[in-house]
């Protein structure tokens, strides 16, 4: 067993370059899903029969399906069957956007759900508008309830954006593969990628840890001098873990 | 909307390939469950101890499982294994390493969320009658947590069933594989690619309407035994 780490640093700008675009993708998806995710949530608490049930139905599919079924599907079978061309970005982008939303809706709706129904009590009853009441009381707490829960989705997108290496997109995973079998020396090359990957989920949830610190109101930023932080009934206390709690989601 | 003939006649003529290629998934998926739930209750009780001689290399594992991505590790066990050993591991051995090695790393937090749930007192109770510490961990403390850990558990078997998908990238001859052969030979993607890609959501539906049912089950055995 002989390991030269020397090959994989000499292409090291290739390896950062592809992980530049893995790290766009995963945003870019992530962030269209946050916004259809709280779509999403409100539709699933519309008064409209219709809206709910095609949000219930959309939000169970994309959390049963799998990122890889989602992406051959798409790129390999419906593509070729219509004759749509949609760029490998734009349709990696697409898939984690679909799924993450899908996740993000479940968890607005149960941050929407964990707030006191006396705080919408109580906005009614000092004269705000149902409208009102929502968008200035009851959303910003369930968005600081729903937080630890989103970086958690944050990180699994990150790691999921590995797979989207199926359809040819020149991120992290794609590249590393490439060049550990022209070298012929993968362990290095993916223990190499590996480390990134982990800087990436690791920045992550020291984001949103830091976020969380940031929007709890109760305290005083950067201290827990009263009281115990809110506990969730998830794995990991509803705390950003800082790797996340879904493996293989996708 | 099609601008190619669909031939559904390749899906008949291979339906015993998919099958066999779907049950091959789902033994990976079962010995990787098995392996990550095993590996995880052992690193569960290092993670626990009060030693952090232990406590140290557990942590450091289950991070480590847990922030690579199982895509990337299927490849890493698959070649790396082979270039840094003179093992050699077929495809589908590597497959459930990779699988019960990942969820090996969610089994650990599973479990010891599980034991930290058991109330205290339990323990006391048992050391209170002249238990050892062995034998309070193994027949107080163990059982309760078990049976804690099951719905999360259930929720790993679902995620590695879904993280099984993949393994055709390192040549396991599961459903995608043989949909991928089909259409290069034939040219049939849309065909082979919707029919695997359902027969998965299936087996991922009734999973997860498993999951339903034991969580079911294990609430009910909970309102009676206490």
């Amino acid at each position: 067993m002989n390991l030269d780490f020397g090959v994989v640093f000499s292409s090291f700008d290739v390896m950062l370059r592809a992980f530049r675009i893995s790290i766009v993708v995963a945003l870019a998806g992530f962030a269209i899903a946050l916004v259809a995710g709280a779509g999403l949530a409100l539709c699933r608490r519309s008064r409209l029969r219709p809206v709910r049930l095609l949000a219930f139905a959309y939000v169970n599919f994309f959390r049963g399906a799998a990122l890889y079924v989602l992406i051959i599907w798409l790129w390999l079978g419906l593509a070729v069957a219509t004759g749509i061309r949609i760029g490998t970005l734009s349709a990696g982008i697409l898939t984690l956007a679909l799924l993450n939303s899908a996740y993000l809706a479940e968890v607005f709706r149960a941050g929407i759900d964990a707030v006191d129904g006396g705080q919408k009590e109580a906005a009614l009853a000092m004269g705000l508008a149902p409208g009102q009441a929502f968008r200035a009381v009851v959303a910003p707490q369930a968005l600081r309830i729903s937080l630890p829960a989103t970086g958690n989705h944050l990180v699994d997108a990150i790691k999921d954006s590995a797979i989207l290496s199926v359809i040819g997109i020149p991120e992290l995973m794609r590249e590393t593969a490439r060049l550990a079998q022209f070298e012929q020396r993968p362990f290095e090359f993916y223990v190499v990628a590996a480390g990134m990957y982990l800087a990436a989920v690791y920045a992550a949830s020291a984001l949103f840890r830091f976020l969380e610190r940031r929007l709890d109101l109760d305290r005083p930023a950067g201290r827990w001098s009263r009281g115990r932080p809110v506990r969730s009934t998830e794995p990991g206390g509803g705390r950003v873990q800082p790797v996340g709690t879904a493996l293989g989601r996708g | 909307m099609f601008s190619y003939r669909l031939r559904w006649d390749l899906v008949a003529d291979n339906v015993g390939g998919l099958v066999s290629g779907l049950v091959i998934l789902l033994q990976i998926t079962a010995l990787g469950f098995a392996l990550a739930m095993i590996l995880g209750l052992v690193v569960a009780v290092a993670r626990t101890a009060r030693s952090p001689l232990l406590r140290g290399p557990a942590l450091a594992y289950t991070e480590l499982m847990r922030g690579i991505p199982l895509f990337l590790f299927l490849f890493l066990v698959y070649y790396g294994a082979a270039q840094v050993s003179p093992v050699v591991l077929s495809p589908f051995v590597a497959a459930v390493l990779a699988l019960g090695l990942t969820g090996s790393g969610y089994a650990t937090e599973i479990y010891r969320g599980a034991l930290q749930a058991v109330d205290p007192g339990q323990r006391e109770a048992a050391f209170a009658m002249g238990l050892t510490p062995g034998q309070a961990f193994r027949d107080v403390v163990l059982p309760q947590a078990l049976r804690i850990a099951v719905p999360p558990g259930m929720n790993l078997l679902v995620a590695l069933l879904k993280g099984s998908t993949f393994v055709s990238v390192i040549g396991v001859a599961d459903v995608f594989y043989l949909s991928r052969i089909v259409s290069q030979r034939f040219f049939a993607p849309f065909e082979m690619y919707t029919v695997s890609g359902l027969m998965i959501i299936a087996v991922t539906l009734c999973l997860a309407g498993f999951a339903v049912l034991v969580e079911k089950r294990f609430a009910r055995g909970d309102r009676t035994s206490s």
